[in-house]
């Protein structure tokens, strides 16, 4: 079921055109990087597939379904199966790792009981799991902002975890980490990807991380589509293109 | 050479119209800030009719030309000269109608002399004594010769004249009375007004010796009553009175220290249910008092836009004024100034909550908005966790507020320890009020420790 994002367009109330007739496809399984400086575009794209930003224009069709028609109760039928990590982690912090988690849930769980704090034992027992497969089981009951930034960006991706989700959205997930912790996450993002077959939809600003992970590329400048390809494709006119003629090329 | 002169000409007129050339350089607030001003200098000075007045709005006028003129022909700005003038004009009307007198603070010290005094001996404790009483009939004045008066078989008063007059010096023994008891001598006049016998200024008091003996000389004190002279040839007779006087038992609170400490329980009370109420309907408010929450739609920013009219409108009403109307309306006591409390807390506290609801993190929002959470669920995980010790903290900064505000409104009427302060002034128990003082500044002291220190930890 593919995903399929026809002419979008976002103009924000200031004017800015983040966004100028942008179309691509996803097919399932793909791990697709968004590239492009800051204020390219890259955010916007990304939270217009799930509706966070609401899409001036365009469609976006996943399973058949039309997300930008889609009414509140079916945008968050459809929300719930698309899992989201940002760069700065978006916990509740003073809240616990767990209820972290948990929240992952919520699209999931009958409202009024959640609202009352309660989750059934079923669903703590799956939020345990999504722990340890990140490996933070042991750092359940702490607070949210105990923990380190990676520590931290991999409870976003457990929360994810909690929606079993067949599209993850990540939001330069790894820009405010340690470079030498950006690999231990997206590792995680990849075994979802390949292991769980989820389709990955991931903004990165490194292109040696984009080569690594990433089975198809997005180009963004300035809110157009300048390029749509495969990783190895970007040659140094291509790199030009996206990223302006002052731009270097480091690492990868 | 005509057309400079022109041009000059044109310039000099704009400089004698205060504002206008603001106006004409695009600056459309500060030429009405010059218009306004203008007019109510004017204003003042019809009103009051004072010269200096309109010197200073004539002094204002050639300031604000000379302002404009230097603008066009040195390119500098002089404010000072007309700002000066309208300070000037300002402060001046403003010092008149204050009626400030610097003396009245110096001059009517004694007004304040009782209460300042008081402070030092506030009415804490109280020592039940045993009191004897002995009565001497006094004729005032002497219509016959006066004689000595012994009153008493075993135990014996004797005063040096049966009969005296107002500043007559008598002499006053008591013989085989009870030993080592404090003496105190009081004047009652025919009405039954009771006054302490002074000497020096301060209360006469003696002390008996071993045999039960004690002697004093006194001055008869004013106290004829009013109205009530006796006519030629004819007295009145006042009461000499000697009070036998030892305290028993052990000391225990004064009444009015049992009052304070029951009164300011009671108050802390009010301020503590007020605050408590006023959570429960601020807390909800707040959400809709909140830009973030309610920006979405046209409908919802409506409701914004009303709730955070009513909150500034609600709170600015004094909450002693809210006091009166509540007096009025539920009738004197303790419910009036518990509903003035909530009334102002609600308001204060919703646009105090609601500040702190526009202040979070939206990222937690947007994270829990994409998991396809509800309207209520992002509020519940995503909001309330990020707003919980604000909200606390200043509940407990409001609770302590109120414990200070009660106190204001038992003035009129709203119960607390406010109500019985106000009678005691009124009263003129200065002791008491000192009393009272005291009570309310130790207890607002605590309450700011205790709730500064809960803050510290919950922040």
């Amino acid at each position: 079921m593919p995903l399929i994002v026809e002419h979008l367009t976002k103009i924000y109330p200031d004017g800015t055109r983040a966004l100028n007739d942008v179309s691509f496809r996803v097919e399932d399984g793909e791990f697709v990087a968004i590239v492009g400086l800051s204020g390219a575009g890259k955010s916007t794209l990304l939270r217009c597939i799930n509706r966070l930003v609401e899409p001036t224009s365009g469609r976006i069709i996943w399973n058949d379904i039309d997300i930008t028609a889609a009414s509140p109760q079916e945008l968050r039928r459809i929300r719930r199966q698309i899992g989201m990590i940002f760069q700065q982690f978006n916990l509740v912090k003073r809240s616990t790792v767990l209820t972290n988690v948990l929240s992952g849930r919520l699209g999931y769980l009958n409202p009024w009981l959640t609202l009352l704090g309660y989750f059934p034992p079923a669903e703590k027992k799956r939020a345990m799991e999504a722990l340890e497969r990140v490996g933070l089981a042991d750092l359940a009951y702490k607070r949210a902002d105990e923990l380190s930034g990676g520590q931290q960006q991999r409870v976003g991706i457990a929360r994810a975890l909690m929606q079993e989700p067949r599209l993850l959205l990540a939001d330069e997930p790894v820009a405010s980490l340690d470079p030498v912790l950006a690999h231990s996450i997206l590792r995680y993002i990849e075994e979802l990807n390949k292991e769980g077959g989820v389709t990955v939809i991931c903004s990165l600003h490194f292109l040696d991380l984009v080569h690594r992970y990433a089975t198809k590329v997005i180009g963004l400048k300035d809110g157009f589509k300048v390029f749509e390809g495969r990783p190895e494709e970007i040659d140094d006119r291509r790199f030009k293109e996206i990223y302006g003629q002052e731009a270097e090329r480091i690492g990868g | 050479m005509d057309r400079k002169r022109n041009a000059s000409a044109v310039k000099a007129l704009i400089s004698l119209i205060p504002g206008l050339a603001y106006f004409l350089e695009g600056h459309q607030t500060l030429s009405l800030i010059w218009f306004f001003v203008t007019l109510a200098i004017l204003g003042l000075a019809l009103w009051r009719g004072h010269t200096w007045l309109w010197i200073c709005l004539a002094l204002w006028w050639v300031g604000s030309s000379y302002d404009v003129l230097m603008r066009y022909y040195r390119n500098t700005s002089r404010l000072w000269p007309a700002v000066l003038a309208a300070l000037v004009a300002f402060y001046g009307v403003g010092w008149e109608v204050t009626e400030i007198d610097l003396l009245a603070p110096f001059q009517r010290f004694d007004k304040m002399k009782p209460y300042l005094v008081a402070l030092l001996q506030p009415d804490l404790i109280l020592h039940p004594e045993e009191r004897e009483v002995f009565q001497v009939p006094i004729e005032m004045p002497c219509v016959k010769e006066p004689q000595p008066k012994t009153i008493g078989h075993k135990e014996t008063i004797t005063v040096s004249s049966g009969c005296a007059w107002t500043g007559d010096t008598l002499k006053v023994e008591g013989e085989t009375l009870r030993p080592g008891f404090k003496v105190e001598l009081w004047w009652v006049n025919p009405i039954g007004e009771r006054q302490r016998i002074l000497k020096g200024g301060t209360p006469l008091t003696l002390q008996t010796d071993e045999h039960g003996r004690f002697t004093a000389e006194f001055t008869v004190p004013k106290a004829i009553p009013v109205g009530f002279e006796p006519k030629p040839g004819e007295y009145q007779v006042h009461t000499l009175q000697v009070h036998l006087v030892r305290r028993v038992g052990m000391i225990r609170p004064s009444d009015a220290l049992i009052e304070v400490a029951l009164k300011m329980g009671e108050t802390i009370a009010i301020a503590l249910l007020a605050t408590t109420l006023a959570v429960i309907v601020a807390a909800p408010l707040s959400f809709l008092g909140a830009r973030n929450i309610m920006g979405g739609s046209i409908p919802t920013r409506a409701i914004y836009y009303l709730m955070r009219l009513f909150f500034n409108v609600v709170r600015s009403v004094e909450p002693m004024i809210f006091g009166i109307v509540f007096v009025v309306w539920v009738g004197l006591g303790s419910f009036a100034g518990m509903l003035a409390l909530v009334a102002h807390s609600i308001a204060a506290l919703g646009k105090l909550f609601s500040e702190v609801v526009e202040h979070i993190d939206p990222g937690p929002v947007e994270a829990i908005s994409a998991t396809g959470a509800n309207r209520l669920q992002v509020i519940r995980y995503a909001v309330i966790p990020q707003i919980v010790p604000d909200f606390a903290s200043f509940t407990l900064y409001r609770w302590d507020i109120n414990v200070r505000m009660s106190t204001i409104i038992g003035f009129v009427g709203g119960g607390g320890i406010g109500f019985r302060l106000s009678e005691w002034i009124r009263l003129s128990a200065y002791r008491q009020v000192a009393t009272a003082v005291i009570g309310i500044a130790l207890v607002i002291i605590a309450l700011d420790y205790l709730s500064s220190q809960i803050r510290r930890r919950i922040v």
